[in-house]
């Protein structure tokens, strides 16, 4: 497809991380190693690209943990398109990213 | 550090690092970072400190995008921008010159506002020239329904307040350009000043009425996507010419490459409202 948007390797294993259901800027950060100072950025970019969407978690839930809400990221339709060229030019980036565990998915 | 004093340094740091963030953007911005550190203080507080070095980054890049997106949104042929960097211009010339004393003496002393009446003489006498040397604008535009009342007297407005700012753009202009004279040979420098304003009033006028000749009538826009109509050699037994359109469908410009006795002016075509559909709103 011609207009998929490029990606960097930083960005496509950060989008490769939230395919895999981790959906925290910190759980990124956990799983790939990457600081604060590049996934949130990035975060933000791809967000402007419509590649991920942020959704507010509902106050209920983080009034029932006693935390504030937190902003969840999950990947879009354009996001996997261009995840799936990504891992044409980048074939191992999948092996940086382990699968999230079901009940860890489920909890968050 | 004790908790008390971290949470206050985390603080700090994210209300330092919101100045940077868009207005518009802040509250949400700190309330996810606000949301992040509080889970990381619960969970992991020793690696709290690392995380917020981030806070930085993010802030600049949320910025960054902003002024991008600003960028790219701005509309570069709207008349109101065309003033607002005239003024800008303005603004700067007169900041920078006015930190230097010749400067200052030269505008505000008797010497310096003769030479301003003159410098204004010169502009006043240099418009003819550049009506020659300029395009000659399409006649039917100023005339009919090319455009209302309204619209004919911001026309005006617009272009005497570009052709005001830009003479004083080139009058500040030729000054700076001329200040290391003023320290040689003192007041007598104004002779260069006018001599300067000269050159530069011929260019800043012909493009002042260039431009205006290039907008749309109704809406004052630049006009765009110019098109070569017809082989230059149709210019002895035809008209080859350029043709211009707004990009809110009010006409189209068909600018004469040539002078000739049977086609002289540029022509506007004014098209009616059912063309607006086929453009941008």
């Amino acid at each position: 497809m011609t207009d998929t948007v490029r990606l960097s390797h930083t960005a496509a294993l950060i989008l490769k991380t939230l395919s895999q259901g981790y959906s925290y800027g910190f759980d990124v950060m956990e799983v790939t190693g990457l600081a604060s100072g590049t996934v949130y950025p990035a975060l933000r970019r791809m967000e402007n690209d419509s590649l991920i969407e942020g959704v507010w978690e509902s106050e209920a839930k983080a009034l029932r943990d006693e935390r504030p809400a937190r902003r969840y990221y999950k990947v879009t339709r354009a996001g996997k398109q261009a995840l799936t060229e990504a891992e044409k030019k980048y074939p191992l980036i999948a092996s940086f990213v382990p699968a999230r565990e079901p009940a860890k998915a489920a909890k968050a | 550090m004790k908790p008390h004093q971290q949470l206050r340094s985390l603080h700090r740091t994210l209300s330092l690092a919101a100045i940077v963030v868009p207005r518009v953007r802040r509250d949400l911005w700190k309330a996810e970072w606000i949301a992040e550190l509080s889970y990381l203080l619960r969970t992991q507080p020793d690696a709290v400190e690392g995380f917020a070095q981030g806070l930085f980054a993010d802030a600049v890049a949320v910025r960054r995008a902003s002024i991008v997106d600003r960028w790219r949104n701005t509309d570069w042929r709207c008349p109101e921008l065309c003033l607002r960097i005239l003024f800008g211009l303005f603004v700067l010339l007169s900041a920078t010159g006015l930190t230097q004393p010749h400067f200052r003496h030269s505008v505000f002393s008797r010497w310096g506002a003769l030479t301003f009446t003159y410098f204004v003489i010169l502009a006043i006498l240099t418009v003819p020239s550049t009506v020659v040397v300029s395009r000659f604008g399409a006649r039917d535009a100023y005339e009919g329904e090319a455009a209302s009342m309204r619209q004919r007297a911001g026309r005006w407005y617009f272009l005497g307040a570009k052709l005001l700012l830009l003479v004083l753009c080139v009058y500040l202009s030729a000054l700076q350009l001329t200040l290391p004279l003023f320290y040689l040979i003192g007041l007598q420098a104004n002779a260069f000043v006018i001599i300067c304003g000269l050159v530069f009033n011929v260019v800043a006028i012909g493009w002042a009425f260039r431009d205006q000749r290039e907008r749309c009538p109704s809406c004052m826009r630049l006009l765009r996507s110019p098109a070569r109509m017809g082989p230059p050699s149709w210019s002895l037994l035809d008209s080859n010419a350029t043709e211009e359109m707004c990009d809110r469908g009010h006409g189209l410009l068909h600018q004469p490459e040539w002078q000739t006795s049977w086609y002289g002016n540029a022509r506007w075509l004014q098209l009616d409202r059912t063309w607006r559909e086929l453009f941008h709103p």
